[in-house]
C-alpha cells in the first residue's frame, strides 16, 4: 500500500503522524530532527506547568515541552509507546513528549487540505491531511512553540 | 474381831503398816540426834572449861612469878631494911610520951569506930563489929596507924595517895617518901590488892599500900594473927628455898571489912638470910573476869570457880546476887554451892552429866578440879538442858507433828479404800445374789422347758414323715430339669454357629468399604496431581506474555528507528528515497509483528481465564462428590461396626446361656445326691427325735439339782456379805425356813421367799414331762411312719 503511494504521485509531501489523547496529528517531516525514547528530565523550578524540564541529548542542552498540557488535550493513560519528537526549528532545537508516534505519511500534496474558515481555527493549524478516510490535523510546530518560554527568550 | 466390819479392820491394818515403820524410825533417829547432840554439848563443856582452865593457871603462874621477882628484887630489898628498921625505931626517934600516945589512941579509936565501923557496917548488912578489940597495937605500930591512917587526909579506902608524911621527920617517913610510889604503881600495874612487907621475926607489917587496918599489927601477936595473911606469913617463913612462894586460899579478912581475901607471899632473902615475907593480896576481880568471860552465843553457857570450901571462887552468872565471891562468904547458906558434882569434883573427880544445876534446873554440868598453888579448886562449865537440847524439841515437835499428819492421813486414806473396796465386794455379793435367784428361777424354767420338748419331739416325728414325701416329689422335678437343660443346650449350640458365620459377613463387608475409601482418597490425589500441571501450563503461558513483552519493546524501538531513518531520508531529498522507502517498510513490518504480539498476549491471557475458570469448577464439584462419598463410607463403616458389636453381643449371650444351662444340669445332679443324703438325714433324725425325748426327762433331774446348787450358792453369799459388811445375817436358812426368813425386813429376803415356791410347785412338773417322751416312743413303736401328715397342711402348698 505505501509502495503504490510511492509510486503513484512524485511530489508528495513525507509528514509524521503521532497521536495526543487519542486524536491523531501530523508535523512536517523536514522539521523533525529525531525522535527519541522519553529520557531523565531534569525538571525547571517555577516554569510553566506544560514545560517539563530539560534533557541531554548527545551534548545538547534541550527544554522538552509535553504537548498535551500545551494543548489542553486530556492526556491518554501513559503507554509503553510515549516517545518525545525533537523539532529542528532551525536555530534551536525544541522536545515534545506525545501519546505515540502513529507512521510516517507519504500524502500526495493535493490531499492537505486548508483549514476551513471555521470559528476554531487556531494559528498553528496549518492545515488537514485527507488520507485513508481520516482527517489529520497538520500542525506547524514553529508557531506552535513560539511562545514557549525559550521561544520568547530568544525573541528578547 | 469377827464383828469389826472391813473397813474398820483395813482401817487398822493401813494404821498399824503405816505409822509402826514412821514411828519407830523417827524414834531411832531421835535417839541418836540425842545422842550426838549430848555428847557435841559435852565437847563443848568440856573445851570451855579447858579454855578457861588454862587461863586460870597461867594467871596463877603470873602471880607467884611476880610475887618471886618482886621478893628477890633489890630494890624491894631495900625498901624492906628501910621500912624494917625506920618501923622499930619509930617511936625512938619521934621521941613519943605517953600523952602523945593517949592521944593517937584515942584519934585511931574515932578512925575505928567512925569511919571503918560505918563502911564494916555497910557492906555487912547492918552488922556492928568490935572496933576497939582490934586497935591491939605496938607503940611503933599506933603511931605509925596514926600517922598514915587517922592523920592521912585522903578518905577511906584512898589512903594509898599518900606518899610522904609531912610532919615530923623518920627514917620511916624518908624511907616511905622513897618507896611509896614505885610500889604503889607497881600494885595499879598488876591489879592487886594490896602488898604488904612483913618483918620476919616480929611478924610486924612494916609496909602496906592501902593501909587498911592491918598496918603497922604485928602478925604474932596482934589482932589478925589468925587470919589468912597471918597463914601465909608463916607457911612463906617455913620455906627453905628461895624461889617458892606459897599461896593461901579465900578467907573472910577483918581488914577488908570481912570480905573474902587470898593471899601468896614469898619470903625476902638478904644475904641468905630470911629476914621477912613479902605478900600479896589477890585481887578476885581479876579471876571473875577470866571466869565470867563470854565463849560463844549460848545465853546459859557459864563457868564458875568453887573453893574446896564450896563457896564461890567466881561470881556465877545465873544466880548473881547470892552467888557471887563476896555473897558466898558473908552468907555460906545461900551463896555456896554443894552439889554432888561438886562434891565429887573436890573429891578429885571430873564429872560430867545432865542433871540438876545449883538452882535446880536441869542442866549439862562439866565439872573438873583445878589445882590453884597447893588449894583445890573445881571449875564447872555448866549450860541449860533447855538450851543446849533445844534444837532435840523442836525435833520432838516435828516428829509428833508428822506422826499425827501421817496417821491422820493414813486414817483417811484407809476409810476411802475401805469404803471402795467394802462398796465393790457389797455389790459383787448383791450381784452374786441377784444371779443365784436367776439360777433358781431358771431351773424352774428349765423344768417347764423339759416338758415342752417331750411334746415337741412328738411334734416332730410327725413332721418328718411329710417331708419323705415332699422330698420324692423334688428328686422327679430334678430329672426333668435335666432333660430340658440338655435340650437348651444343643439350641444355644446352633446359635453360636449362626453369629459366628453373621460376624464373618459383616468383617468382610468393613474390609471393602474401606477398600472405597482407599479409591477416594487416590481420585483426590489424582486430581490434586492434575491441578497442579495445569497451573504449570498457566505459569508457563505467564511467561510466553512476558516475552511477548518484550517483543514489544522491540518493535517500538525498531518503529522509532524506522522513524528516524524516514527522517534522515527525507533529509537526504532526492537521495534518500530509496531508503525513505526501505524505511517506511521497515516501520510498516515493526508494526505488523506489534500488532501480532498484542494479539497473542490478548488470546493467551484469554486462554489463561479459561483453565483459571476449568480448573476452578472441576476443583470445587470433585471436592463435593467427594464428601459426600466419604460421608456415606463413614455411615457404612459404623453401621457394620454396630453390626460386628450386636453380633459379639449375641455370642457372648448365647455363651452366658450355655453355662447356665450347664450349671443347671450340675445343680440338678447335685441336687438328685442331696435328696438322697436327706433320706437318709431323714432316718437319721428319726433316732435323735427318740434321744431327745430321754435327754428332756435328764434335764428335769439336772433342774433340780440346780435349784439345791443355788441354795449353796445363797449361803456362801452370806458368809461372803457377813465379812464384808461384819454382821451375821441369816439368809442363809432363808430357802428352808421360809416364815423364819419373811421375819427379817430384809428386801433380799423377801425376794429369795419368793424364788422358792416356785420351785417346790415345779417338782411334779418334772414327772409330766417324761410322760410324751414315753407317748413318742409308744407310737414309734407302733410304726409311726405310717401317720402321713393332714392333707391341708401348708406346707403342701409350697410343694
Amino acid at each position: 500500500m505505501g509502495s503504490a503511494n510511492n509510486h503513484s504521485s512524485s511530489d508528495a509531501s513525507r509528514f509524521m503522524e503521532f497521536s495526543l489523547g487519542g486524536e491523531s496529528f501530523a508535523v512536517d517531516l523536514l522539521l523533525v530532527k529525531e525522535v527519541i525514547t522519553p529520557p531523565d528530565m531534569t525538571p525547571i523550578p517555577k516554569s510553566a506547568t506544560h514545560v517539563s524540564g530539560l534533557i541531554n541529548l548527545r551534548g545538547l542542552v534541550l527544554t522538552v515541552i509535553d504537548a498535551r498540557k500545551l494543548l489542553g488535550i486530556q492526556p491518554e493513560k501513559t503507554t509503553t509507546e510515549n516517545a518525545v519528537i525533537i523539532f529542528d526549528l532551525g536555530e534551536r532545537l525544541v522536545g515534545v513528549i506525545v501519546d505515540s508516534i502513529q507512521k510516517v505519511l507519504h500524502v500526495p500534496k493535493e490531499n492537505v487540505k486548508p483549514v476551513p474558515d471555521a470559528d476554531a481555527a487556531t494559528p498553528y493549524m496549518k492545515g488537514i491531511i485527507q488520507f485513508d478516510n481520516k482527517l489529520t490535523m497538520l500542525i506547524d510546530p514553529v508557531i506552535l512553540l513560539a511562545g514557549t518560554p525559550s521561544a520568547k527568550h530568544k525573541a528578547a | 474381831m469377827k464383828a469389826m466390819t472391813l473397813k474398820k479392820k483395813l482401817l487398822a491394818a493401813f494404821l498399824f503398816a503405816g505409822l509402826v515403820p514412821v514411828f519407830s524410825a523417827g524414834a531411832y533417829l531421835y535417839w541418836q540426834s540425842s545422842q550426838a547432840i549430848e555428847t557435841e554439848v559435852f565437847s563443848q563443856l568440856a573445851a570451855t572449861r579447858t579454855l578457861k582452865t588454862n587461863a586460870l593457871q597461867n594467871y596463877f603462874k603470873l602471880l607467884k612469878n611476880q610475887t618471886l621477882s618482886m621478893a628477890h628484887e633489890e630494890q624491894v630489898k631495900e625498901a624492906f631494911e628501910a621500912f624494917e628498921s625506920g618501923f622499930h625505931n619509930y617511936s625512938r626517934e619521934q621521941r613519943l610520951s605517953s600523952i602523945d600516945t593517949t592521944v593517937f589512941r584515942k584519934k585511931l579509936e574515932d578512925y575505928y569506930v567512925g569511919s571503918y565501923g560505918a563502911e564494916y557496917k555497910k557492906q555487912n548488912a547492918g552488922k556492928d563489929v568490935d572496933a576497939r578489940s582490934l586497935m591491939s597495937l605496938s607503940d611503933n605500930g599506933l603511931a605509925l596507924q596514926y600517922a598514915y591512917i587517922a592523920d592521912n587526909e585522903q578518905a577511906l579506902g584512898s589512903k594509898h595517895l599518900l606518899d610522904s608524911y609531912g610532919k615530923g621527920k623518920s627514917n620511916y617517913h624518908s624511907a616511905h617518901t622513897d618507896f611509896h610510889p614505885n610500889m604503889r604503881e607497881f600494885l595499879e600495874r598488876f591489879e592487886l590488892y594490896d602488898i604488904f612487907l612483913i618483918d620476919g621475926p616480929t611478924g610486924d607489917i612494916v609496909y602496906s599500900v592501902y593501909k587498911e587496918l592491918d598496918f603497922a599489927t604485928s602478925l604474932k601477936t596482934g589482932p589478925y594473927s589468925t587470919s589468912g595473911l597471918a597463914r601465909v606469913y608463916r607457911k612463906a617463913m617455913e620455906l627453905g628455898t628461895p624461889n617458892d612462894a606459897v599461896m593461901e586460899d579465900y578467907s573472910t579478912y577483918t581488914p577488908s571489912y570481912d570480905g573474902p581475901a587470898g593471899f601468896i607471899a614469898a619470903p625476902i632473902w638478904i644475904n641468905g638470910q630470911k629476914r621477912g615475907v613479902l605478900a600479896f593480896q589477890i585481887s578476885f576481880d581479876k579471876i571473875n573476869t577470866i571466869a565470867l568471860e563470854k565463849t560463844g552465843s549460848a545465853k546459859t553457857l557459864e563457868t564458875f570457880l568453887v573453893g574446896s570450901d564450896f563457896k564461890m571462887r567466881s561470881d556465877s552468872q545465873m544466880d548473881s546476887t547470892n552467888r557471887n565471891v563476896r555473897a558466898s562468904f558473908r552468907n555460906p547458906e545461900t551463896g555456896s554451892i554443894k552439889t554432888e558434882a561438886i562434891t565429887r569434883a573436890i573429891g578429885g573427880e571430873t564429872v560430867e552429866r545432865v542433871g540438876l544445876n545449883y538452882l535446880n534446873t536441869e542442866a549439862v554440868i562439866s565439872v573438873a578440879p583445878f589445882e590453884v598453888l597447893g588449894n583445890r579448886w573445881v571449875i564447872q562449865t555448866v549450860i541449860n538442858a533447855d538450851e543446849a537440847f533445844a534444837s532435840l524439841s523442836i525435833m520432838r515437835i516435828a516428829f509428833g507433828v508428822f506422826l499425827l499428819a501421817s496417821a491422820v492421813i493414813i486414817s483417811l486414806f484407809a476409810a476411802w479404800f475401805a469404803r471402795t473396796l467394802s462398796g465393790a465386794l457389797s455389790k459383787v455379793t448383791e450381784g452374786l445374789r441377784v444371779e443365784a435367784e436367776k439360777v433358781a428361777t431358771t431351773s424352774v424354767a428349765l423344768a417347764d422347758l423339759s416338758t415342752k420338748l417331750s411334746e415337741a419331739t412328738t411334734e416332730q416325728a410327725a413332721s418328718l414323715q411329710e417331708t419323705v414325701a415332699s422330698i420324692d416329689e423334688i428328686s422327679a422335678m430334678i430329672s426333668r430339669n435335666a432333660d430340658s437343660a440338655s435340650t437348651s443346650t444343643r439350641t444355644s449350640e446352633t446359635s453360636n454357629l449362626a453369629a459366628r458365620k453373621g460376624k464373618e459377613k459383616v468383617e468382610l463387608m468393613l474390609e471393602s468399604i474401606s477398600a472405597i475409601a482407599n479409591g477416594n482418597q487416590e481420585i483426590i490425589d489424582q486430581m490434586q496431581k492434575s491441578n497442579r500441571e495445569i497451573s504449570e501450563i498457566v505459569k508457563v503461558i505467564e511467561e510466553i506474555s512476558i516475552k511477548t513483552q518484550v517483543i514489544n519493546e522491540i518493535v517500538f524501538q525498531t518503529k522509532l528507528l524506522s522513524f528516524n531513518a524516514s527522517v534522515e531520508a527525507a533529509r537526504a531529498g532526492e537521495h534518500g528515497k530509496g531508503f525513505a522507502v526501505v524505511a517506511e517498510e521497515v516501520g510498516n513490518l515493526a508494526s505488523m509483528s506489534g500488532k501480532a504480539a498484542t494479539e497473542i498476549t490478548e488470546m493467551l491471557g484469554k486462554s489463561v481465564n479459561r483453565v483459571t475458570v476449568i480448573v476452578d469448577g472441576t476443583k470445587g464439584l470433585m471436592e463435593s462428590l467427594i464428601r459426600q462419598s466419604k460421608e456415606k463410607v463413614e455411615q457404612g463403616t459404623s453401621t457394620a461396626h454396630e453390626c460386628a458389636q450386636a453380633l459379639d453381643e449375641i455370642l457372648v449371650n448365647v455363651s452366658t446361656v450355655n453355662e447356665m444351662v450347664c450349671e443347671i444340669a450340675t445343680a440338678s445332679k447335685e441336687q438328685s445326691q442331696g435328696v438322697t443324703e436327706v433320706n437318709k438325714a431323714m432316718s437319721e433324725l428319726d433316732q435323735v427325735t427318740q434321744s431327745n425325748s430321754a435327754s428332756a426327762m435328764e434335764s428335769s433331774h439336772s433342774a433340780g439339782e440346780l435349784k439345791f446348787q443355788a441354795e449353796k450358792l445363797n449361803q456362801l453369799i452370806d458368809e461372803l456379805r457377813g465379812l464384808v459388811a461384819g454382821e451375821v445375817s441369816t439368809h442363809a436358812r432363808s430357802f428352808d425356813e421360809a416364815p423364819r426368813a419373811s421375819s427379817t425386813p430384809s428386801k433380799r429376803a423377801t425376794k429369795s421367799q419368793n424364788n422358792v415356791v416356785p420351785f417346790r410347785s415345779s417338782k411334779p412338773a418334772v414327772k409330766t414331762v417324761s410322760s410324751p417322751a414315753r407317748e413318742v416312743e409308744l407310737k414309734k413303736a407302733s410304726g409311726i411312719s405310717g401317720e402321713a401328715p393332714s392333707a391341708n397342711d401348708p406346707r403342701f402348698e409350697d410343694v
